[in-house]
């Protein structure tokens, strides 16, 4: 979903703080902020997005640019606010993704085309959760927050080269382990 | 390049995914390569957390604490104040907190024990003091009041100065209107609002001063309902009824 040639005044909206304005953005990012959060296994999700969301009202009036620069904004405070979290609690390990945060149950979600689905939950989990921290951090952010390799390198104040290094790596990674599984079957 | 021994036995080298292609996979356009259309469903699998709306009772409580802090936060055609920070931390506290009723417990605590604490200290000026303590009295909290009366003319130009200095410095004139005064500190909600940030007591300072600030600049347009600052008036300056101030006695 996007706000599309409305943007322009929906911003002007909300740096006014119009609340008609900021039901629009909330709505509009808010799910895929808080699926990111999830993802990405932050302890209280709605209260980061809660956190991240205070941030860009408090900064809003700084912000020049259209609607896809305004998701890679947000998704870099968010991803900003993630670290902000995990440094937190580094102490504590991090909580492994439920499955029900994760992705609805395949079946349940797209009855009408089961035989595409040959991954189990439980696997895909796996495979997921056996990429590094980066990798993952890199895929949720390209996946969920739709943002270009430019952008995620900002979010993760990485390089362009690194981020695609990281991308291929999980890619790749992810690849491999597949391979095995049709080797073992 | 790759060398033997690169890979296990039976296992293909793997082919790096070119921009075009990885690009496509992540955006979910599939690919009709079979393994790459496995990693299309564990890219579908990751991106469904993200296509859920978020509840509307979250929204409900978000969007307009946003639209607050927006406003708040909006460059003004004045130099922003510092005041507008404590506002901010309001709202952050809004979207963030949970547990209500243990931080409205919390915060009554904290702001009695804080402010009899200032009160004790002689942390706050007498006019202050006797407004904070007939504002206890009525919620049963007994605080020390102040030595002496302060004296009428001297007394009320003190406290004007110092409400308006300290008005000045603690709020932004834009927002005096809106400005909670004294009576709201009884409110169980505001000190739930307060709480957490104002542990200093200085919220309550700020109410008293702006109590009187508006008493000072504005006697006409007193709100009503605001516990009177018990001022010993023999005959002129203050009226404790909120109509204003009036000449000293003898003057007509």
């Amino acid at each position: 979903m996007s706000i599309g040639p409305s943007f322009p005044g929906v911003l002007a909206g909300a740096q006014e703080g119009a609340e008609w304005a900021w039901s629009l953005l909330y709505h509009d990012l808010a799910g895929a902020v808080l699926g990111y959060l999830r993802t990405r296994g932050a302890s209280d999700p709605e209260d980061v997005l809660g956190e991240v969301f205070l941030q860009v009202a408090r900064n809003i009036h700084t912000f020049q640019g259209d609607e896809e620069g305004f998701r890679s904004w947000i998704f870099v405070i968010a991803h900003r606010r993630l670290i902000d979290e995990r440094r937190r609690r580094a102490r504590r390990p991090e909580d492994p993704v439920a499955p029900e945060d994760l992705a609805e149950d395949p079946s349940a979600e797209d009855a009408e085309e089961p035989v595409l689905r040959r991954l189990s939950n439980e696997r895909v989990r796996e495979l997921f959760e056996s990429l590094t921290e980066d990798q993952r951090d890199v895929l949720s952010l390209r996946i969920i927050g739709g943002l270009s390799l430019a952008d995620t390198a900002e979010a993760m104040s990485k390089g362009v080269g690194a981020v695609k290094a990281l991308q291929h790596r999980a890619l790749a990674s992810l690849r491999r382990e597949l391979v095995r599984d049709r080797v073992s079957l | 390049m790759n060398r033997w021994g690169d890979y296990q036995s039976g296992m293909e080298p793997m082919q790096i995914l070119d921009d075009a292609t990885a690009d496509a996979l992540l955006a979910g356009l599939g690919s009709p390569d079979e393994e790459l259309a496995l990693i299309s469903e564990i890219v579908d699998y990751i991106r469904a957390p993200g296509t859920r709306p978020v509840k509307e009772t979250l929204a409900h409580r978000h969007v307009p604490l946003l639209a607050e802090a927006a406003r708040a936060a909006a460059p003004a055609a004045t130099p922003i104040r510092s005041s507008r920070r404590p506002r901010l931390r309001r709202l952050a506290l809004g979207l963030t907190g949970s547990g209500l009723a243990l931080k409205v417990l919390a915060g009554s605590v904290a702001l009695a024990a804080v402010t009899g604490l200032a009160v004790a200290s002689e942390g706050l000026p007498e006019v202050a003091e006797q407004a904070l303590a007939r504002a206890a009295e009525l919620v049963g909290i007994e605080l020390p009041q102040g030595k002496e009366p302060i004296r009428r003319e001297e007394g009320l130009e003190t406290a004007r100065t110092q409400a308006i200095e300290h008005c000045e410095e603690a709020l932004h004139p834009e927002e005096a209107a809106d400005c909670p005064v004294l009576e709201r500190v009884l409110e169980p909600e505001f000190a739930y609002e307060q709480s957490s940030e104002w542990t200093s007591g200085l919220y309550l300072e700020h109410a008293l001063y702006q109590q009187l600030r508006i008493r000072a600049l504005t006697p006409e347009r007193e709100p009503p309902g605001i516990p009177p600052v018990e001022v010993p008036d023999p005959g002129g300056w203050a009226d404790p009824t909120g109509g204003g101030t009036r000449p000293p006695a003898g003057r007509p």
